[in-house]
């Protein structure tokens, strides 16, 4: 019997996939075999299976973000946790839940909102990724201005070795200081370290009322020091961000040739309402127009914004991180490169977390210089640039994270020690 | 481990000696038996080690070199800030010497624009808030030592503190570090920014209890000061209702900044040191903290009185001046301290537990506090679980400090048994270790190592702390540590 087939044998549930099947095309590789698992221990065998037999696999919720990362070479097994998908345990007083790697996010957050609780967590294809694929990729959305990246929200992490060997890190309390912190290891490893089966969040309240301002400038004003006076009001927004004219224009189409800052407040209704008078009163005469959306909108539009970079057909997408301040430098050269070469940039800047995302299209070679040229400028700037998204026809000719620094070495030896056979997602990071 | 130095002679000593000098300077190294003494043990004070020698370096290059020479030499090295850890996790190592980076205690830069502080590590916590206070910020991590504890303590251990429940502990408050790895190279972990691509080392250096080197730089994550505060209490007759009411806030969508839970033996401890205005006859009271927003504290308040009144709280007081308002807090934050008044020692553990099983777990406590004939005192922050219970004795009677012992082993065994963790704040450090496989598999523990390995391949940068056995690192793909089997089956234990 051949190595897949009794690999096969070992979970309840698997599929053999046919020549031309296209489900993987995104994801760059063309993979024999499907395994389910139906629980840790099916995952177990498995891996332990594949470790033994240097079989390379790639883990994976439901698929939505396989094109993230550098592409894995000569895979033959994908693991889906789609099986592994229920809330395990949820105590509404701890504000803690656990639940298998494969649960939608969307199945998940229902499950809370029904008890007045959420996971603050908006990140792109929501309505069809697993919790599993949000904490290996750590795309966080919106709502990280208020609450932080999953990392923030992650407590602890049942899963398995590259060794097969069944693991619990970190705890189900909101405090835990017993052992290195590997559950937050996790976040964003794109399941090169190990397999995840299990996770405990940290919880919030859902907030009583919501409501979204939007704030509309000249491309030319100075928006540093419009952030610098919002931040001085006493609000805490739940989410903060920036559009350029372009992104603008596709998300708001009502807004002509401008700018927008989009600002949402939540929490009790009383409280949203005085507080989006007194931002009105600070900053209103400050911007061309203000204006508050209804619900319906707001929702649409927080799902957008949401799901930037990856509701764009431009052929290249990236996310940077900087500190705060050089944030808004960005904002110039990419004003700047966007008028001076033959490229289409749309971009929008989280001011609160220092992060933009960004997609270009244009030329190949346009859109190679223009990402090379942002990312020696970004590095000046002590931030970094990683790619998210990339066409076929790009591949390979920029580099996916760009330079790790000096702790390159630790991260690569982090990887050999924890998978020395190299069979987790081989080549996405290292 | 068997100690590769112990055969090391005078001359050995004396060499080695110099070559520190070489690099510090003759003031900056010291080796007098009666200096020695000063840093033999950190706030657990129980356990005593004396280092060879004790080292104050001043930069971040001195740092390296010295552990280059360590290296070298094969001479393990325990670093240590302000020695306030209560879990001895500052307890130096036989035949190795002591890092102490008290002099490396600059502030660097105060960056407002990008809302951080760059700080040396013996930079005092308290230090950061004063350093940018005017300009209408702080740093958020306040544990109670925080006017003496210092910035790479606090990275080592992943201090929380009474406002961790809403703003998080330090993992949540470093956006990065420049580091001295255990072979004495310098990296840069994270920088100024809030999120970074690649794997999060930097999660695994904070709260990595000095194992995988030694922090020379860290660039803290600063807030702006909340528009508004309200501190209160309320007191209870009995304790499970001061928990229910724990659980009824948080159950009823409001995250105060913080909760503590001091009960009767705390409070009149603490009444006769501090007059904090607590009630002596209490059972139990409950301190809230709410901030943020002026119109959400607000709201928030009636909200937060109506649960503290359907779960029987007797008295609610609000504190009307910031004076009363900090006389409300230096109640709690002197409870340990307090504890002198009523009991010459005290052992404190930080075990943690699910918020639900406050009222279950502290009756468990209660009766374990009987059984052990000592008085168990508990002050804790009700808010994130995380239970501070103060076992009374006195050393001079007889079996008192090993009956402590014992009861703390116990009541650490109820708080996993309930589903929490052996440490929420204190670290496993030297004191804790034997408790780690209560939590945690050998395999469990096995990944933890292979972490430790990936820095520190010789086992050289604090060791003996934290693992329950002592572990190798082996070459990546070779045959892993294993267990003597006696100790597999549980007829012997390894420390």
């Amino acid at each position: 019997m051949s190595d897949l087939k009794q690999l096969s044998k070992i979970v309840s549930e698997f599929e053999f996939l046919q020549p031309g099947d296209e489900r993987f095309n995104d994801a760059g590789f063309s993979p024999k075999l499907l395994l389910f698992p139906a629980n840790v221990e099916e995952l177990s065998e498995s891996i332990k299976f594949c470790n033994k037999s240097k079989i390379p696999l790639v883990p994976i919720g439901n698929g939505t973000k396989l094109f993230i990362g550098n592409p894995v070479s000569d895979v033959k097994v994908v693991v889906s946790l789609r099986v592994m998908n229920k809330v395990l345990q949820y105590e509404t007083a701890d504000l803690v839940s656990t639940v298998q790697c494969g649960i939608l996010f969307k199945k998940f957050q229902r499950s809370l909102n029904k008890k007045g609780q959420m996971l603050p967590i908006n990140s792109p294809f929501e309505d069809n990724s697993t919790m599993g694929g949000i904490i290996s990729t750590n795309l966080s959305g919106p709502l990280a201005t208020r609450y932080g990246s999953c990392r923030e929200l992650l407590l602890g992490i049942k899963a398995v070795r590259a060794d097969g060997e069944i693991i619990n890190c970190g705890a189900k309390v909101v405090k835990n200081v017993a052992g290195y912190d590997i559950p937050k290891l996790m976040v964003g490893a794109l399941g090169t370290l190990i397999v995840l089966a299990e996770a405990t969040f940290r919880l919030y309240p859902r907030q009583e009322f919501s409501k979204t301002a939007i704030m509309v400038l000249n491309e030319n004003q100075d928006i540093n020091d419009l952030f610098n006076k919002i931040c001085d009001i006493d609000v805490i927004p739940s989410s903060f961000e920036i559009l350029d004219k372009n992104l603008t224009a596709r998300f708001l189409p009502k807004v002509k040739n401008s700018i927008c800052v989009l600002y949402r407040i939540e929490s009790l209704e009383d409280a949203v309402v005085k507080q989006m008078k007194d931002l009105h009163k600070i900053v209103g005469k400050k911007v061309n127009e203000f204006f508050e959306i209804d619900e319906k909108s707001e929702k649409n539009l927080w799902k957008k914004v949401s799901s930037f970079p990856f509701n764009t057909k431009s052929k290249l997408t990236c996310r940077v991180n900087l500190p705060i301040a050089n944030s808004f430098k960005l904002l110039e050269i990419l004003k700047e490169i966007n008028k001076s070469m033959k490229v289409k940039i749309e971009f929008l800047l989280r001011p609160q977390r220092g992060t933009t995302l960004f997609s270009i299209d244009g030329e190949p070679g346009d859109i190679v210089y223009g990402v090379n040229l942002i990312r020696s400028q970004v590095k000046a700037l002590k931030g970094a640039v990683a790619l998210t998204s990339v066409a076929d026809e790009l591949k390979g000719q920029v580099d996916v994270f760009g330079d790790f620094g000096s702790s390159k070495l630790i991260m690569k030896n982090l990887k050999n020690h924890f998978d020395p056979n190299n069979i987790l997602s081989p080549g996405r990071i290292f | 481990m068997s100690n590769p130095n112990k055969n090391r002679n005078h001359l050995w000593k004396s060499s080695f000696e110099s070559r520190l000098v070489k690099i510090l300077g003759r003031e900056l190294v010291i080796s007098r038996e009666d200096e020695l003494i000063a840093y033999d043990c950190d706030g657990l004070t129980g356990y005593r080690v004396k280092p060879i020698f004790v080292v104050l370096p001043d930069t971040t290059e001195q740092v390296s070199k010295i552990v280059k020479l360590c290296h070298e030499e094969k001479v393990p090295f325990v670093p240590r800030g302000a020695g306030t850890g209560l879990s001895g996790g500052a307890l130096p190592t036989e035949e190795g010497i002591v890092i102490s980076l008290a002099r490396m205690n600059k502030i660097l830069e105060v960056d407002i624009p990008s809302r951080c502080v760059v700080a040396e590590p013996g930079v005092v916590n308290a230090w950061v808030t004063n350093e940018v206070s005017s300009r209408g910020y702080y740093y958020a991590p306040d544990p109670s030592s925080q006017v003496v504890c210092t910035i790479g303590g606090n990275v080592a251990e992943n201090s929380g503190g009474v406002h961790c429940l809403k703003y998080g502990v330090t993992v949540n408050h470093v956006l990065g570090v420049e580091m001295i790895l255990p072979d004495g190279e310098i990296v840069e972990l994270g920088g100024k920014t809030q999120e970074n691509f690649g794997y999060d080392l930097l999660s695994l250096v904070v709260g990595s209890e000095g194992l995988l080197g030694i922090v020379t730089k860290v660039t803290l994550k600063i807030i702006k000061k909340p528009g508004a505060v309200k501190t209160l209490f309320a007191s209870f007759e009995k304790i499970e209702d001061a928990g229910e009411a724990v659980s009824g806030i948080i159950s009823g969508g409001i995250i105060p900044a913080g909760m503590e839970i001091m009960d009767n033996v705390s409070i009149r401890a603490v009444e006769s040191t501090v007059n904090a205005g607590y009630p002596e006859d209490a059972g139990a009271i409950l301190l809230v903290e709410l901030d943020g927003p002026p119109i959400e504290v607000e709201l928030e308040l009636p909200l937060v009185e109506d649960v503290l009144k359907k779960n029987n709280a007797i008295e609610i007081k609000i504190a009307k001046t910031e004076t009363e308002r900090e006389l409300f807090w230096k109640g709690r934050k002197s409870a340990f301290a307090a504890m002198g008044r009523i009991s010459p020692e005290y052992y404190v553990q930080d075990g943690v537990i699910p918020r639900s099983k406050l009222a279950e777990v502290l009756g468990e406590i209660g009766e374990l506090s009987k059984k052990f004939d000592l008085i168990v005192a508990n002050v804790f922050h009700a808010g994130d679980g995380n239970l501070h219970p103060l076992i009374l004795y006195n050393s001079k009677n007889e079996g008192e400090l090993e009956r402590a012992e014992v009861l703390a082993g116990e009541i650490l065994n109820v708080c996993v048994d309930a589903g929490g963790s052996i440490t929420g704040e204190h670290g496993v450090g030297f004191d804790k270790k034997r408790f780690m496989s209560k939590m945690f598999s050998e395999q469990d523990i096995d990944t933890m190592n292979l972490v430790r390995c990936t820095f520190d391949s010789e086992g050289l940068c604090n060791p003996g702390k934290v693992f329950p056995t002592p572990r190798t690192c082996v070459e990546p793909g070779m045959k892993k540590f294993e267990v003597h089997p006696i100790q597999k089956e549980g007829r012997g234990e390894m420390y």
